[in-house]
């Protein structure tokens, strides 16, 4: 059960890992605040 | 940005280092303005004790540090980010040879695919990667000669990993010879 949640944030972070990643590509300049706010709100990670 | 992405270089999901890695283009730019903090963060990663279990997790990290982030930068950088994150994990042990075999073949993909800058320019690792294959060439030679088909890599073999950790210390520290009779000798 414990490790089914852990996996389960892992996947969310690294969706919000790939967003964030997408708009870096796709907004060059956009500020970093904004993008920033892109991985939140984030599971506890390690 | 940089620390947000930062961050998530110490997570322990392997998901997550296949996201942050997966478009080498977008995040270089990202961490080279400052690859002091992306190198100890990557250092502090692969050697952090919860990380020891995970060859993916380190071959995730010292993929992207040896073919995308090293080539962008100096000497010095690449022997610094050498001896905190690769360095570590290149000598041979029982209970570690398959992951010293495989930061090896990080170590000469990134030469190869790089050739002219990053791992491929670092001091500390000339001649180390031939002296490696070599000696899986010669062990490999004598075993298709015994017909010996039980032992499934060189580098298990202890004689071999005590031949080859020898060899890389010797020449790391300047006393080994740049041809194959060095190889020899031991």
């Amino acid at each position: 059960m414990v490790v089914a949640s852990m996996d389960a944030n892992g996947e969310i972070r690294a969706a919000a890992v790939q967003n964030m990643l997408r708009t870096l590509r796709e907004s060059a300049g956009l500020d970093s605040e904004s993008l920033v706010s892109t991985l939140s709100p984030l599971p506890y990670g390690p | 940005m940089r620390s947000a992405f930062l961050a998530r270089v110490h997570d322990s999901s392997i998901a997550v280092l296949d996201a942050l890695y997966s478009e080498p283009s977008v995040l270089l730019p990202v961490l080279v303005s400052d690859p002091a903090a992306y190198i100890t963060a990557v250092s502090e990663a692969v050697l952090a004790k919860s990380s020891q279990a995970s060859r993916a997790l380190l071959r995730a990290h010292l993929s992207f540090l040896a073919l995308h982030f090293l080539p962008e930068f100096s000497q010095d950088i690449v022997e610094d980010a050498f001896s905190h994150a690769i360095f570590p994990f290149l000598l041979f042990s029982k209970p570690k040879f398959r992951t010293a075999q495989a930061v090896w073949e990080i170590v000469e993909a990134a030469q190869k695919r790089v050739p002219n800058s990053g791992l491929a320019k670092c001091e500390s690792l000339e001649g180390c990667v031939e002296i490696v294959k070599e000696e899986e060439r010669v062990y490999s030679e004598k075993a298709t000669t015994r017909k010996d088909k039980s032992v499934p890599s060189a580098f298990s073999n202890p004689e071999v990993m005590r031949r080859v950790n020898l060899a890389v210390a010797s020449r790391m520290a300047g006393e080994y010879g740049s041809n194959s009779e060095g190889i020899a000798a031991f």
